[in-house]
Formats: C-alpha cells, structure tokens, sequence
C-alpha cells in the first residue's frame, strides 16, 4: 500500500485523479510499469520469433537466369546413372528439364536408389522439371525401364 | 580418352573421363550406382555421349578422296 500523500492529476482524458505519492515523493507509477513489462514481454518474445528460423518468408518475383543454360542428349541405360545436360553437372543449377525422346520405353528418376521399378516414372515423350536451391548440390539419377533411351536434358 | 573409377561408397562410383590424350580440352565426370563393373560398362556410354554433345570441338574426319572411276571396271 502506497504511504505517501494522494495528490491530484489529471488522466490523459483530462479528468481528474487522484495519484498517490510514495514516502520519497515520487509518484506511483504502478499500473505504468505493469504495461511497460507487458510491452517488454512482447518485445522479448517477438526478438526470440524473429532470430529463432521459424519465421517463414516469401519471396515474390521472377526467377532469372544468370548464367547460360546447357543442353544436351544423355543415354539413359539399365545402369543407375546421373543425369545432366554437360559435362558434369553444372555448377549451381537451380533447374534440370529431363524429355524421354523416346517413343515407347519409359524412364525413371529421383536419388540414387531407384530401380527400373522404382523411382518417378518418366513415360515416352514426357518431360519433367525439377527446381533447385543453387547452394545445394543434388544429383539425379535415371535409369531405363527397357534398352538405351535417349533424353533431352536442360540445365539452368 | 582416359578414364578414372573411384569408388565413392554405398555402391557409388564416379567416373572421371578426359579427351586431353586427344589434344581436346575436355573432361567430364559423373556417377553411377552399382558395381564397379557397372561403372566400367557405363564408361562407353558417357563416353559416346560427351563425344556427341561436344562435337564440335573434336577434330572433324577428313572427307575421304574420291577415287578415279575410270579404270574401274564394271
């Protein structure tokens, strides 16, 4: 309980109240500080969302090529292979356009651990994008269901 | 063309190929999944299609002479 003197003040509607002082003289200011830490509580928790990676951002614009794109024909076998326009892979690659050119024998894709059964099947004449972070690599491997396939490949 | 197989582990290897012996300034690298003969087998399919893809940096074959045809006999 405040043992300082009341004193008359008047509240941001202009109204009069009564403040009480404490023994030093300075106002009670308690229901002023209870709000200050209620701010500061949020400022802490907002502070620990936005340093703590579990804010989520969405970029808006158009992807752009910064570098020129590779083409090529790769044979795709019964061996589990990589697959990529070049080369080698190209360095940084945020796309990959596979097309089975051929006519009626499909492919599959994905990881290393694909099979002639396992593994996104890629049927004649299809086409399939994959996008990329640059910063990653990551290889992707086709294998034919039946014989030597020919597939276009795109690397941007 | 020479090649190179390294056995990378969990049955992945990867293939090192260069066309330097040819005087072409050109190396690829890949990987297969499999054994290792199954890395050899796929030496000649890269191979093939590195030789496809940049060909036009490998040394074109010189036309062959047209021989005179009028001795030969039909």
């Amino acid at each position: 309980m405040a043992k300082g003197i009341p004193v008359i003040g008047r509240a941001p509607d202009k109204k009069a109240k009564i403040i009480n002082v404490d023994e030093l003289g300075n106002l009670k200011v308690s229901q002023l500080e209870s709000k200050l830490d209620g701010i500061e509580n949020k400022l802490v928790a907002l502070e620990q969302k936005l340093t703590d990676g579990s804010q989520k951002v969405t970029l808006s614009g158009t992807k752009v090529v910064e570098s020129a794109p590779v083409t090529g024909i790769k044979t795709v076998t019964s061996t589990v292979a990589e697959v990529f326009a070049g080369s080698s892979r190209k360095a940084n690659r945020s796309k990959i356009v596979i097309r089975n050119l051929h006519q009626a024998v499909a492919i599959r894709i994905g990881g290393s651990n694909i099979t002639d059964t396992i593994g996104q099947s890629l049927e004649p004449g299809a086409s399939v994008e994959i996008d990329f972070s640059p910063s990653t690599a990551v290889p992707i491997y086709a294998v034919s269901t039946a014989g030597n396939v020919y597939v276009e490949v795109l690397e941007v | 063309m020479t090649y190179q197989i390294t056995d990378m582990g969990n049955g992945i290897h990867q293939i090192q190929v260069s066309f330097f012996d040819e005087g072409v300034e050109l190396e690829g690298e890949t990987t297969v999944k499999g054994t290792p003969e199954d890395a050899e087998r796929y030496v000649s399919v890269f191979e093939r299609d590195l030789r496809t893809n940049y060909a036009h940096i490998f040394p074109q074959p010189e036309p062959e002479e047209e021989g005179e045809l009028d001795d030969e006999i039909y």
